[in-house]
C-alpha cells in the first residue's frame, strides 16, 4: 500500500499549497518543482520547462483563446447584449422572465470565461440587484446564476470543454458536439423548474409591466441582429460536426466572422478590438499558465508509480464498473468543495482517464459527466466555492443559508440531467457517432 | 535619498510599460493567429492551397502568448487563486500571508527562469532544431519561457512588497 501513502502525501502537500492562497498556476509549479526534486533530484528541474513547452505548444488547445476571443468580440461590441435584449422582447409576460433571461445571458456570457467562479461573481453583481428590485425571491435571483455555470460549461462553444478534452486526451470535436444534447436537456430541466415554480408561486418572481415592442420591429431586429450572430455559432459547430474544419479552425473562423459582423454593424473600433483581444489574452494566459504544469504533473504521478498501481488495484478489484464510476464522481464532488475547476481537472483526469478506458466506458460520455459533475461540486453546500462567491456579491443582509436554499433546486436539476445521461448514454454519444 | 527614490520610481514605470506592451503584443498575436488560420482554411477550400506554416506558427504562438501576458495578468491580480481559507484572517494578517506566498512565488519563478535559461543555452549551443513542416532552432521559441518567468519573478517581488506595505497586490488596481 506504499502507493496509497505516496498518493495521500502528494495530495496533502498540493492541498496545503493551494489553500495558502497562491495563484493556482504557481501552486502547481511549486508542487511540480518539489515532486521533481524529490523523485529525480536537481537534474530533473530543467525537465519542467521542457514539459511546459510540450503542454502549451499544442494545436488542439488553440480553440481556448479563439472561442474566448469570439466571445469577447461579441461582448465588447455590444452584439451579445443586443441579442439578449431581442430575446427579452420575445419573452413577453413569461413567468420568471428575468430568471430565464439570466440563463440565456449567462450562457452567452460564460463562453467568455475560462472560469465559472469568475463568471458567477460578475453575473451576480450585474443581475441580482435588478431582480431584487423587482421583488424576485433569492431562489429565483441567485439560483439561476449558480445554475448557469454548468450550462455554459456543457453547451458549445465552451472553452472549458476544450481544456477538459486536452487534459483528458479526449477528442475535442466530439466533446463539443457531444455537449449539444446534454446542454439542451439541462436547459430544459432548468426552464421547467423556473417557469413551473413561478407559476405555482407567483410571488417568487412577481410579474412587472413590460414595454411592448411591436411584432414587426421584433422580427426585423431578430433577422438583423440575432440571426447573424446565432448563425456564426451554428456555423462553428456545423463545420466541426461535418468534419469540414478542426475545432481550432472552426474557432478561428468564428472569431474572424464575429469581427467582420462587428464591422458591418459599425461597431468595430480600435478600442473594441483592443479590449476584446486583451480580455481574451488575459483569460487565456490565466488558464494556460495552469495547463503549463499539466504534463509535468501527470509525469510526476506516473513516475511515482501511483497512477499505474491505482489502475491495477481498481481494475483487479471485484467492483462493478458502475460503482467505480460513482466513486470517481463522488471524489470530484468532494474536491469541488474547495477547488477551482481547472485544478480539479488537472488532479483527477490523469488518474481517471486510464481507468475509464480500461473499464470500457465511452470517454466523451465521461467527459460530459465530468463537466456537469464539476459544476455541481462547485455549487454544493456547505463548502462549494460558488456559494461563497455568491454570498460575497449579494446585497448585504443575504445569508449563506439563503444562497444554499437557492442552489439546491438547481443542483437537483443537474443531478436529474446526470442521471438521465448515465441511464441513456445516447444523449451524449448520439451526435458524435455521426462524425 | 531623493535620487534613489527617483531611480526606483523610474524603474517601476519602465517595468510597468514593458509588462503592458508585452500583453499588447500577446493580444496582437492572438488576432494574427485568428486571421492566419481563417485565411489558411479559405485558401485550402477555394484554391486547394493551404498555408503550411500556419499550423506550427499557431502552436508556437500559444506558448509565446501565454508567457508574454502572464506577468501582466499577475500584475492585475487575475490569476485564479483559492483564498477561501485566507478570508478568516484579518486584512493585515491576510496581507502578510500574501506577501510571504508572493516571495515563495518569486523563488519558484527564479528557479524556473534559471533552469529554463540554462536549457535554452543548451539548445542554442547544440544547434537543436524542431522539425515539423519547417525546421527551426528550438531556442528561438523556448527563450520565451525563461523570459516570462524572469518577469514573473520581478512582479512577484513587487507583489510581495505591495502586500507588505500597501496590503494589496497592486496599489493601482
Amino acid at each position: 500500500m506504499t502507493w496509497g501513502i505516496t498518493l495521500t502525501a502528494m495530495l496533502a502537500v498540493l492541498m496545503v499549497i493551494l489553500l495558502s492562497g497562491i495563484p493556482i498556476a504557481f501552486a502547481f509549479l511549486l508542487f511540480n518543482l518539489l515532486g521533481v526534486l524529490y523523485l529525480m533530484g536537481p537534474d530533473g528541474v530543467s525537465q519542467l520547462s521542457v514539459s511546459m513547452f510540450s503542454s502549451l505548444s499544442k494545436f488542439v488547445i488553440a480553440p481556448v483563446p479563439l472561442f474566448i476571443f469570439m466571445g469577447t468580440v461579441m461582448f465588447h461590441s455590444g452584439m451579445a447584449k443586443r441579442v439578449i435584449d431581442i430575446m427579452d422582447g420575445w419573452m413577453g409576460r413569461m413567468p420568471g422572465r428575468l430568471s430565464v433571461l439570466t440563463l440565456l445571458s449567462g450562457t452567452i456570457f460564460s463562453t467568455l470565461s475560462g472560469s465559472t467562479i469568475a463568471t458567477s461573481g460578475t453575473l451576480g453583481k450585474l443581475l441580482i440587484p435588478e431582480m431584487q428590485e423587482r421583488g424576485y425571491k433569492n431562489a429565483m435571483a441567485i439560483g439561476p446564476i449558480m445554475g448557469v455555470g454548468g450550462l455554459a460549461m456543457v453547451i458549445p462553444p465552451s472553452a472549458l470543454a476544450v481544456v477538459l478534452g486536452s487534459l483528458g486526451k479526449i477528442s475535442i470535436g466530439k466533446l463539443l458536439i457531444g455537449g449539444i444534447l446534454p446542454g439542451l436537456l439541462m436547459a430544459t430541466v432548468y426552464l421547467t423548474y423556473i417557469i413551473g415554480r413561478c407559476w405555482l408561486q407567483p410571488s417568487a418572481a412577481p410579474s412587472y409591466v413590460v414595454t411592448h415592442i411591436p411584432l414587426s420591429q421584433r422580427i426585423i431586429h431578430t433577422v438583423k441582429y440575432a440571426l447573424p450572430l446565432l448563425s456564426i455559432i451554428a456555423a462553428v459547430l456545423g463545420s466541426i460536426f461535418f468534419g469540414v474544419a478542426t475545432p481550432t479552425e472552426a474557432a478561428a473562423l468564428g472569431a474572424v466572422t464575429s469581427l467582420i459582423l462587428c464591422a458591418i454593424y459599425g461597431k468595430l473600433s480600435k478600442e473594441t478590438l483592443k479590449k476584446a483581444s486583451l480580455d481574451a489574452v488575459e483569460i487565456t494566459a490565466m488558464v494556460f499558465l495552469i495547463i503549463a504544469g499539466s504534463t509535468a504533473f501527470s509525469q510526476i504521478l506516473a513516475f511515482s508509480g501511483v497512477s499505474r498501481e491505482l489502475i491495477e488495484v481498481i481494475t483487479k478489484a471485484d467492483l462493478s464498473p458502475f460503482l467505480i464510476l460513482l466513486g470517481m464522481l463522488l471524489t470530484t464532488l468532494i474536491l469541488g468543495t474547495f477547488m477551482e475547476q481547472i485544478a480539479i481537472m488537472m488532479i483527477t483526469l490523469p488518474v481517471y482517464m486510464p481507468v475509464i478506458r480500461a473499464l470500457g466506458f465511452d470517454d466523451v460520455w465521461f467527459g460530459i459527466l465530468m463537466l456537469i459533475n464539476i459544476e455541481i461540486a462547485l455549487t454544493t453546500p456547505p463548502f462549494g466555492m460558488i456559494c461563497f462567491v455568491m454570498k460575497a456579491v449579494c446585497p448585504p443582509g443575504t445569508r449563506l443559508t439563503d444562497v444554499y436554499a437557492a442552489a439546491i433546486p438547481f443542483i437537483i436539476c443537474d443531478l436529474i440531467t446526470m442521471g438521465l445521461i448515465i441511464l441513456f448514454p445516447g444523449i451524449v454519444t448520439f451526435l458524435p457517432s455521426f462524425m | 535619498m531623493g535620487s534613489i527614490t527617483n531611480v526606483i520610481v523610474a524603474a517601476n514605470r519602465i517595468i510597468d510599460s514593458i509588462i503592458k506592451y508585452l500583453a499588447y503584443l500577446a493580444a496582437a498575436l492572438l488576432v494574427f493567429i485568428a486571421f492566419a488560420i481563417t485565411i489558411d482554411v479559405l485558401l485550402r477550400f477555394t484554391f486547394n492551397y493551404p498555408l503550411k506554416w500556419v499550423f506550427e506558427a499557431t502552436e508556437y504562438s500559444l506558448l509565446i502568448m501565454t508567457f508574454l501576458a502572464a506577468t501582466w495578468v499577475l500584475k492585475i491580480d487575475q490569476h485564479v487563486k483559492l483564498d477561501l481559507v485566507l478570508t478568516v484572517f484579518k486584512r493585515k494578517t491576510r496581507a502578510r500571508i500574501n506577501a510571504f506566498t508572493s516571495l515563495v512565488m518569486a523563488v519558484i519563478c527564479l528557479v524556473t527562469a534559471w533552469s529554463s535559461a540554462n536549457f535554452t543555452l543548451y539548445l542554442f549551443q547544440n544547434g537543436i532544431t524542431i522539425t515539423k513542416y519547417y525546421t527551426i532552432p528550438q531556442f528561438l521559441i523556448f527563450i520565451f519561457i525563461p523570459l516570462g518567468f524572469f518577469l514573473l519573478f520581478i512582479q512577484s517581488l513587487r507583489r510581495a512588497y505591495n502586500y507588505y506595505f500597501y496590503q494589496t497586490a497592486d496599489p493601482e488596481i
